[in-house]
């Protein structure tokens, strides 16, 4: 029986709305295949292309479901999406035109992008005078929607920019309010946040002033009511197919996964993935290590000694900072336990699963999660990333590496930057506003601005001294250019440290709604750092400097592997040194601040051809 | 440490099963790395779990090389590659001829056989790549060469190994090779300094061929990698 495509495009959409992209995207394909004059398949492959991000795609099917049929006021409008989306407004205004002008003034969507657009161009007064009975007639729409339970959270995002374009910010508010709440994935949230930025470019200072405050809005409202709705994910390690158990019975294993790990994970508030089989052609390798890093929980089903599933566990372990349960057939002889953890035995023979193993599983998943529990002893043994309770150093040890066939050397410095002394230059990780940390942030440009400050007899801040003169020195300038080494005077850290200047170097950047990141090129960081120390008229002390303390620049900020950072900054001293050799430079110190950065730092150090063997030392710095 | 003493001999920490019949290959490697003047660390005896784990965990970071034998796709060596890989130490892989194929996780990785026929032929060609592998395993650093440079070096490898032994093999498509490789190289059994040794060609061939975790398979490619290593 052939069914209707219109009734499956409806099941389609649905999936859309709900943000299953990837889910909708084959289906369409097929249907595309099968009906290729249908123009709302391809209108519909052109909203999953564009919410996948490749508007390049997105444009070609939307452009063709145009060719099939121009009437179609969604059609225009998401097409005006793609081109919003790639900041080509001119095209983008156009299309929202034409969807207001096929839908009678109608449809929301077009006014409401089409103003935004407009609002760039020049005031808006005209515009909402030509289009106010639209307006209220677009709040009426929202109002139904909302009150019914339709289109969510769209009609009250709609609802909240229809009053912010009307200058009412206490309802624009309220609706901002009740739209991140029933939100439900991060890329709703993300598409609003971006109308309002375009908003905050507007030529309307009431308009770029209230889009601004929504913006912080959503922001507080994300980590308020959002983060426990995005759902974290879960890898299961797991054999393929049938095998047999040590009892020598069959286990059917990707049974075992749809029927009892599958709904006992997605039960748990998460997404369930399983990579699949290992294809001889290795791609398979990419998406199963990303898996590996990235998951927030993995399973591993150690039910037989499959060697894929070991080999997997033990990079995890390694690896990995976040929960990881081991699970196993209660069949089965395990041959060792994984340290402290106790494997939950399953029981599968009634193909129905085990209670008490699903309790078992979702309890370890919810409290690995809520704790942030690092459960893997090899991970706190290697230590070879961050976790969330590194080990701090105690001792101000310092190992110095000889660059070889030069006078200079590198030199790692672990523990409290306090216990630090007679450093020349402390650099200071900054992001591009050069906004220092506040003093009780956990970041070395809080210890900096702190200890740099003058205090009260009873050890409060009496004068920002550091803070103070970077503002000056910024003026007016709201920021710098990424990589820009900026120094100023050590304020009180000269006195106890023996710290002779800061320099604060411009090494991550912002971003609304995405917090903060390294800057490519961080490198050039320490290059530029390095060649002001030997610049007497910019750092202000001629050539007295010659040693340096750099903090891993950026690595807070690196979600996954931040190693290739690290070396990006080890290699720019070294070959800055190596190249410079009438610098005054002697040692270029790195902070290891923990035991899991000492290593890090340690094996990269190692990793380099150019330094010798490390001689440790367990004193203050000298020169 | 070697690293932190230059006058220390290179650590070789090898993975073996601790099963009964590996008695001899274990003879053989001691032999062989010791006859190599390298320090070898390995477990000696069984021990409990916890002691396994923290031995283990302890030694991984206290060694240079890792020699690893999954043979009979050993589970346990397999867990102890996967937290060898974390650390990123240069690495080899070696294998029973008895066996069929390499685990499906290690595919596109390079190894080296042995038979307990010819154990004096393994233990010289483990000297051979042992000795390549110390020399440079402390330059994996910079930004590594250009993928693509790699593919083409790979394929003008096989097109050579066809002509010269009349054996054709099937290669997979750039993006493959450049996973297989990357996967490779991320633990250990490809280092890009290495790309023009023996054990180089190796990688790159076992990286191309789409069937090289078939013992056959490699062993042809190893065959003739020697053989024109020592030409």
């Amino acid at each position: 029986m052939k069914v209707d495509p219109n009734t499956q495009l409806a099941l389609i959409e649905a999936w859309i709305a709900k943000g299953q992209f990837e889910k909708a995207l084959k289906p369409l394909q097929e249907l595309a295949l099968a009906n290729p004059k249908n123009a709302r398949v391809w209108k519909d492959l052109g909203v999953v292309k564009l919410k996948q991000g490749n508007n390049e795609e997105a444009e070609t099917h939307l452009l063709h479901s145009l060719d099939l049929d121009e009437t179609d006021v969604d059609a225009h409008c998401s097409l005006g999406g793609v081109y919003l989306s790639s900041r080509e407004f001119g095209k983008a205004t156009a299309c929202f035109e034409r969807g207001l002008e096929l839908s009678g003034n109608k449809s929301t969507y077009a006014l409401l992008n089409y103003l935004v657009l407009s609002g760039r161009e020049g005031p808006l007064d005209a515009s909402l005078r030509r289009f106010g009975d639209a307006l209220d007639a677009g709040e009426v729409r929202c109002r139904e929607d909302i009150d019914a339970g339709r289109n969510l959270p769209w009609s009250c995002f709609d609802l909240a920019q229809i009053h912010l374009l009307r200058d009412e910010m206490e309802p624009c508010r309220q609706a901002i309010t009740q739209a991140v709440r029933l939100a439900n994935a991060t890329w709703q949230l993300n598409s609003a946040t971006y109308v309002y930025s375009l908003l905050a470019e507007s030529c309307d200072d009431e308009i770029r002033k209230g889009a601004v405050e929504v913006l912080e809005l959503i922001e507080t409202l994300k980590s308020e009511y959002f983060a426990e709705l995005d759902k974290k994910r879960c890898f299961v390690i797991m054999p393929f197919g049938k095998k047999f158990d040590a009892a020598d019975i069959e286990v059917n294993f990707d049974e075992v996964y749809e029927k009892f790990i599958k709904p006992t994970v997605e039960g748990a508030g998460l997404n369930c993935i399983r990579c699949d089989k290992v294809d001889e052609a290795g791609n398979i390798h990419k998406r199963m290590f990303q898996l590996i890093w990235d998951a927030d929980v993995a399973i591993a089903d150690v039910s037989i000694p499959n060697p894929n599933v070991f080999y997997e566990l033990g990079i995890r372990h390694a690896l990995r900072k976040a929960v990881t349960i081991i699970i196993r057939n209660k069949n089965a002889t395990l041959p060792f336990n994984i340290v402290n953890m106790n494997a939950v035995e399953y029981d599968f023979t009634g193909k129905k699963g085990d209670d008490e193993a699903r309790t078992r599983i979702h309890n370890a998943i919810s409290t690995g999660i809520r704790e942030g529990r690092s459960d893997s002893h090899v991970n706190e043994t290697l230590g070879l990333r961050i976790s969330d309770r590194p080990r701090v150093i105690g001792s101000c040890d310092i190992y110095s590496y000889a660059i070889k066939a030069t006078k200079k050397s590198l030199a790692l410095i672990t523990g409290d930057l306090r216990n630090v002394r007679a450093i020349d230059v402390w650099v200071n990780s900054e992001n591009t506003n050069m906004q220092m940390a506040r003093y009780y942030d956990f970041a070395v440009s809080s210890v900096i601005r702190f200890e740099g400050a003058r205090k009260t007899r009873t050890g409060h801040v009496a004068e920002d001294l550091i803070q103070l003169e970077l503002g000056e020195i910024m003026g007016s300038e709201r920021s710098v250019v990424e990589a820009e080494v900026i120094a100023t005077g050590p304020g009180e850290l000269n006195k106890k440290y023996g710290v002779k200047a800061i320099f604060h170097a411009a090494a991550v950047r912002g971003s609304v709604g995405e917090g903060y990141e390294p800057i490519p090129g961080i490198q050039r960081c320490v290059t530029n750092a390095l060649a002001l120390m030997d610049d007497p008229e910019r750092n202000g002390l001629g050539t007295r400097l010659s040693s340096i303390l750099f903090p891993l620049l950026g690595i807070a900020f690196v979600r996954g592997d931040f190693r290739p950072l690290l070396e990006r900054e080890v290699e720019a001293a070294i070959e800055y040194l190596a190249e410079n050799p009438a610098s005054n430079v002697e040692t270029v110190y790195f902070l290891a601040w923990s035991e899991q950065e000492l290593a890090l730092c340690q094996s990269v150090f190692r990793s380099f051809e150019r330094l010798g063997a490390p001689i440790q030392t367990n004193s203050k710095p000298r020169k | 440490m070697i690293s932190d003493h230059p006058a220390a001999p290179i650590r070789v920490l090898a993975l073996m099963p601790m099963l009964a019949g590996y008695e001899a290959i274990r003879e053989t490697v001691a032999a062989t790395v010791e006859s190599a003047n390298f320090e070898l660390v390995w477990l000696q005896d069984l021990l409990e779990d916890w002691e396994w784990l923290d031995w283990l965990y302890a030694t991984i970071r206290q060694c240079d090389l890792v020699l690893a034998n999954p043979s009979k796709h050993n589970a346990f060596v397999m867990y102890e590659l996967g937290v060898a890989r974390a650390d990123a130490r240069p690495t080899l892989i070696m294998l029973d001829r008895g066996d069929s194929q390499l685990s499906g996780s290690l595919d596109g990785s390079p190894f080296r056989l042995y038979s307990s026929a010819e154990f004096d032929v393994f233990s010289r060609r483990l000297q051979a790549d042992l000795s390549v592998l110390a020399r440079v395993a402390f330059s994996q650093a910079g930004a590594g060469p250009d993928p693509g440079q790699h593919y083409r070096s790979a394929l003008r490898l096989l097109q050579c190994f066809g002509d010269e032994t009349g054996r054709s093999f099937e290669g997979v498509n750039e993006d493959a090779f450049t996973a297989r490789l990357s996967h490779s190289r991320s633990h250990g059994t490809f280092i890009p300094s290495l790309a023009d040794t023996s054990l180089g060609e190796a990688a790159l061939l076992a990286a191309l061929i789409r069937s090289s975790r078939m013992v056959d398979t490699m062993s042809a490619i190893r065959d003739w990698v020697d053989l024109r290593a020592q030409t």
